[in-house]
């Protein structure tokens, strides 16, 4: 009895030597770490970058959409004046919270006059392509104001 | 039971212990790779999966995922063969944008997320593909050459392929190209292929005409104190090499034809009023800057009064041409007069009393001159500044081609002991703080902005040594066009190529180019726009000049335009009957109340103030143009603000019909405001 149990342990381990480790080569050696420069510079760098998803948006927004709504999204363009009703201050806390992203591309894509709004914000599907709506929608977020500007607005 | 087996009993314990051994043996490779990272990531990223699925076919494609290496195979690009979805899971799943590091959806991207095939993603985020572990992969292993590029310089990877000063949705890369080509980078950098680029330094011939010695020292000892944004970077230059140098520009005597008379000895007093009334008519800030105000593609011209001296500044606003051969600034019809009175304005009203002093000329000693030629060919000035005569110097600084890939270890970090040893910490360093490294350096300092040297860096690291795949490779033709004939004779000496484009050749300043100019504008418009320009767009700050071009130069100008730059396709006239009423009312409701095109347009007293005005409109385009430009606006140029708004048929028609109608109260009834009918 004791023959057959060692033939089968013998079998079992020569059958899973065979079909171990089909695991691909990693290509190169372990080897220790070393400092990792990519996270370190990361950090060393004062100014704080947007995304490039955000820095792309930015690009579009001052191009097609700050002449009216401002810089930084307040509705203080330097078209804005001439406008009734005036444009939209895209910061405010509220306005972010109330509209999804899909809400705000919608509304790009298909302009003020097909949402029931004014007339004068313009659709922009067929000037800008999808991918620049996202990255525009991106930035709109980044407008946000911040709790501490808020704040400091009301004082 | 016999008596052999009781012989190979002990064999057989041989064999199995061994067995076992070897089934340990063997085993370290699988329990090794059990607790590989990407394991954990992909059992995190198969319950993330199943935690979402919203219906039973996701919920069964969900338990079916396995666990295994997973891999981008690029044959086309140098063979690559990138694991890194083996723990970045959800890169190409919509529905994993929240999802946290390392499986959320990749970024959108030109390329992303529908173009992992083509690229992989060490073609962009360098690292090494290949391997599977985090840190291997991102490429923080001794000796491997390409580490993961940090995410602010990821658009250098845009670079590799495409090849364009200015690459789409990718701004960074584009600024910082830019900045290379105008900060002079290319005088004493090669690269290959060479860089297409052109100095807009002065021209250096007859400089002691021109400016006085206290100026000029003041000017090589350091541009940015006296002018904030002067173009030419800081050379560290000691007092001796100043005097060395000023003694050898001030040896560079002017060619014949620059040569300004003497005679008369006493200039007359020119009218500075009159001279400030003809620099605000003549818009010399659509270009100038004057105390900061202003366009700012030419020089700055605060203190330009106690910079130049008057007599060389009548002959260079008579004829900028003869003396800066390359330059942007077209030649104004001034008169004589003119010339006086404007230069008398700019003397004395533009004047800098923080100037330095005109000092005294200096002596100009063999030794003294040779010292300063020899500085002024070991910094490279003739890269940048022409001197007549004098053959444009082979770049002497260290060649850039492949900087992008050079791997750390081979970097020269010299004294700086504080750096990270990594390519773009190293290169940040160059380009901000260039002689810090070693005593000796050649490389002037610029006064670059943190983005600024941001762009550059990310420009630098563009700069691969293995070109890519000509499949892969993205680049405009060169385009060369000069105008024919009398009008390119015309369009050189007014420079119109400074700011419009014609054929994809120029500058686009004016974004207005002038391709097909003829089929968009009325020729007798055009004609007295010419001679008298006006604000089109007000939102413009760089507005048309007015050149004081004569009445049969602009007739001239104006027919060339209308009968060779033209777009057949677009009709000249869409009512050659006549514009019914109907239709015009119809358009008229069509501008204001579906379109909104007053929010951008002034017309009848009232809109916006970002497009062309639309007062007078119908003596200024020509009918056909605004229906084809209603169709598609940004056909004419891609970047146009004016939204294509997708019009039905009909509606572009009925628009243009109203705009044509907007005409000079002449033939119309000025208390409407509503024009006459268009013909």
């Amino acid at each position: 009895m004791f023959r057959r149990y060692l033939q089968w342990i013998s079998l079992l381990a020569a059958l899973s030597a065979c079909s171990a480790d089909r695991s691909l080569p990693s290509g190169s050696t372990d080897s220790a770490a070393v400092a990792s420069h990519a996270d370190s510079s990361e950090q060393s760098l004062s100014a704080p970058t947007l995304s490039y998803v955000a820095r792309e948006g930015r690009a579009l927004f001052l191009h097609y959409c700050a002449t009216c709504h401002g810089e930084r999204g307040r509705g203080d363009g330097f078209n804005a004046y001439n406008l009734d009703p005036k444009p939209r201050d895209l910061s405010e806390i509220e306005f972010q919270a109330a509209r999804s992203d899909d809400d705000l591309s919608e509304l790009i894509r298909i302009g003020g006059a097909a949402a029931g709004l004014s007339t004068t914000m313009p659709p922009w599907g067929g000037t800008i392509n999808e991918r620049g709506i996202h990255y525009l929608v991106s930035y709109l977020r980044e407008l946000r104001t911040q709790p501490d500007e808020a704040a400091a607005d009301e004082e | 039971m016999n008596n052999d087996s009781k012989g190979t009993d002990g064999l057989w314990g041989l064999f199995a212990i061994s067995s076992v051994a070897f089934l340990a043996l063997m085993a370290v490779s699988p329990v090794k790779d059990y607790f590989r990272e990407y394991r954990g990531h992909q059992n995190e990223y198969r319950s993330f999966l199943l935690d979402r699925a919203g219906s039973a076919r996701e919920l069964k494609e969900a338990k079916q995922e396995g666990v295994r290496v997973r891999q981008i195979w690029v044959p086309e690009l140098g063979n690559a063969v990138d694991r890194c979805t083996s723990c970045h899971l959800g890169v190409s799943n919509p529905d994993a944008a929240d999802a946290p590091q390392p499986l959320s959806l990749h970024p959108r991207t030109p390329h992303t997320p529908d173009s992992f095939d083509r690229f992989g993603c060490v073609s962009c985020h360098r690292g090494q593909g290949r391997a599977t572990t985090e840190e291997d992969a991102h490429g923080n292993t001794p000796d491997w050459p390409q580490p993961l590029l940090p995410k602010r310089y990821t658009e250098a990877s845009c670079g590799s392929c495409h090849l364009d000063e200015v690459v789409p949705e990718a701004a960074q890369l584009s600024r910082g190209r830019k900045l290379m080509l105008q900060s002079g980078c290319y005088a004493c950098h090669a690269v290959d292929p060479p860089a297409v680029w052109s100095s807009d330094a002065p021209a250096l011939d007859g400089l002691s005409q021109k400016t006085s010695p206290g100026w000029l020292r003041a000017w090589l000892t350091s541009p940015v104190s006296v002018d904030q944004e002067a173009k030419m970077p800081d050379f560290g230059l000691t007092p001796a090499e100043v005097d060395s140098l000023t003694a050898y520009l001030w040896s560079l005597a002017p060619a014949p034809d620059q040569l300004i008379e003497a005679t008369p000895a006493e200039l007359a007093e020119g009218d500075p009023v009159r001279g400030k009334k003809l620099f605000r008519e003549s818009r010399c800030i659509s270009c100038h800057t004057v105390d900061g105000r202003g366009n700012g593609s030419g020089p700055e011209l605060g203190g330009v009064g106690s910079k130049v001296n008057q007599r060389w500044l009548i002959s260079f606003l008579g004829d900028p041409h003869t003396f800066q051969p390359a330059t942007a600034m077209p030649r104004y019809a001034f008169a004589p007069e003119d010339l006086l009175d404007l230069s008398q304005y700019l003397i004395e009203e533009l004047y800098d009393p923080e100037a330095p002093e005109p000092g005294e000329p200096p002596r100009l000693a063999r030794k003294l001159v040779q010292g300063g030629s020899r500085l002024f060919a070991r910094y490279g000035c003739g890269g940048c500044h022409v001197v007549r005569g004098m053959a444009k110097p082979t770049p002497s600084g260290p060649d850039l081609t492949g900087i992008g890939t050079k791997p750390a270890g081979l970097l020269d970090f010299g004294e700086r002991h504080d750096l990270s040893r990594s390519l773009p910490e190293w290169l940040r360093a160059k380009i901000s703080e260039p002689r810090s490294f070693a005593d000796g350096l050649r490389m002037p300092r610029y006064d670059f902005e943190p983005d600024d040297v941001e762009a550059i860096v990310t420009a630098l690291l563009a700069r691969e040594t293995e070109p890519v795949p000509l499949s892969y490779r993205v680049e405009a033709e060169a385009v060369e066009y000069s105008p024919p004939g009398r009008f390119g004779t015309l369009a050189d000496k007014y420079r119109c190529m400074s700011c419009h484009r014609i054929e994809g050749a120029g500058a686009d300043i004016a974004q207005a180019p002038l391709t097909v100019e003829g089929s968009r504008v009325q020729t007798e418009w055009m004609k007295q726009y010419l001679l008298h320009p006006f604000t089109i767009r007000p939102i413009l700050t760089d507005r048309m000049v007015p050149l004081r071009m004569s009445d049969e130069e602009a007739g001239f100008m104006a027919s060339f335009m209308a009968n060779v730059y033209l777009d057949d396709t677009i009709t000249d006239d869409i009512f050659p009957d006549g514009i019914d009423e109907a239709r015009t009312e119809r358009g008229r409701r069509l501008f204001f109340e579906r379109y909104g095109c007053q929010a951008c347009h002034m017309v009848e007293g009232r809109g916006g103030y970002y497009g062309p005005l639309m007062d007078n409109v119908g003596e200024r385009l020509k009918s056909g143009w605004i229906e084809w430009w209603l169709q598609g606006p940004q056909r004419w140029k891609a970047d146009v603000r004016c939204p294509n708004y997708g019009m039905p048929d009909g509606d572009p028609t009925d628009i243009a019909a109203y705009l044509m109608t907007l005409r000079p109260a002449t033939d119309a009834d000025p208390a409407t405001g509503n024009g006459g009918k268009g013909k």
